[in-house]
């Protein structure tokens, strides 16, 4: 089994279905009233965080509302949600369905799965740095240029980093019968 | 025996990595509490440190660089965890399961140094009573470099069998 594919799938799922990581996670205290998860700190997932607007691979928060690509899709059909939606919830999900089925195949199929993978997190992140900033108008509603993006990257870019790193070693050290 | 060594090394890790308190016996507030060192009122874990109101912070949610050393102890716990358990499995090499050992050796007794330091920096005077305040999870630490001794030692004595 392909160890560090798999890790790399886990990582691709919580960037896709949280919108924080619950650190030091408690379950009840004086201030709360039912056996529920809480957790004291929040550690953020976002890919770009601009004046309160943070962008996540499911879709954006201004601090008072939600949007998630695929509803924003049926409710303001645009090129640039359809583009969004394909690059970042579309791509995000084949690579967590070919890191999990190539990390259990040991052989060239599965070889072949890790690259798709590879490539997968390579466009997410070739279109978070070059897409936002081509639609920075439509979606933040203020346009800026590619070295300015940088100022504006969160950690969730630099974990989706981290998990480009793991995918490549995925796939070079992909194990073969 | 090495291999249930690791994971139960990783299950340690990963549970001081993500987790603050398990309640026991909620009516009673019994719980179980990971905390490094508790002083002030304050609880200090790995990931942050919690006031006696149940205000939290933690310096990972800070500006680069000033995140660095709070990401970097967090992560280097979660490296612990995810480096036992991985190399836990039947089909791990040798060569790779005694690497990842003697990492774990490393970052553990360098997180061990680093809170005993703080310790004795915060130390009000009386180090007898200040080590009083030290919490489970320092004990969970020194465990873990002590199973992470064991389950080297275990690694190359199994080695020397076959």
């Amino acid at each position: 089994m392909n160890k560090i594919g798999f890790l790399s799938g886990v990582i691709t799922i919580l960037l896709l279905f949280l919108p924080f990581l619950p650190i030091g996670i408690y379950f009840w205290n004086e201030t709360t009233s039912s056996l529920e998860l809480n957790s004291y700190i929040k550690f953020p997932v976002s890919l770009l965080n601009l004046n309160n607007t943070k962008i996540f691979l499911w879709g954006s928060t201004n601090g008072n509302s939600i949007t998630f690509w695929f509803t924003d899709w049926f409710n303001n059909f645009s090129v640039t949600t359809v583009i969004t939606f394909l690059f970042l919830i579309v791509l995000s999900i084949l690579a967590i369905i070919f890191s999990f089925l190539g990390c259990v195949k040991e052989n060239q199929k599965g070889r072949r799965y890790m690259s798709f993978n590879f490539f997968a997190i390579f466009f997410i992140i070739f279109f978070t740095i070059i897409g936002f900033t081509i639609y920075s108008e439509e979606i933040f509603g203020s346009q800026f240029g590619l070295l300015e993006i940088y100022q504006y990257l969160d950690t969730g870019f630099y974990i989706l980093l981290i998990n480009f790193i793991l995918s490549i070693i995925a796939f070079i050290k992909h194990p073969i019968k | 025996m090495a291999r249930k060594i690791g994971i139960i090394i990783g299950i340690i890790a990963l549970i001081l990595s993500f987790i603050g308190t398990i309640p026991i016996y909620p009516t009673e507030n019994i719980e179980i509490n990971f905390n490094i060192f508790k002083m002030n009122n304050v609880e200090y874990f790995l990931w942050g440190y919690v006031n006696i109101d149940n205000s939290s912070f933690s310096s990972m949610l800070l500006h680069f660089p000033e995140s660095t050393i709070g990401i970097l102890l967090w992560g280097l716990m979660l490296i612990i965890g995810l480096n036992s358990i991985m190399t836990s499995t039947s089909k791990t090499k040798y060569n790779n399961a005694i690497k990842a050992n003697a990492l774990n050796i490393l970052f553990s007794a360098f997180l061990i140094s680093f809170y005993t330091i703080n310790i004795i920096i915060l130390a009000s005077g009386n180090l007898i009573t200040d080590f009083g305040e030290v919490g489970l999870g320092y004990y969970l630490l020194i465990i873990i470099l002590i199973l992470n001794i064991v389950a080297l030692k275990l690694l190359r004595n199994s080695e020397m069998i076959s």
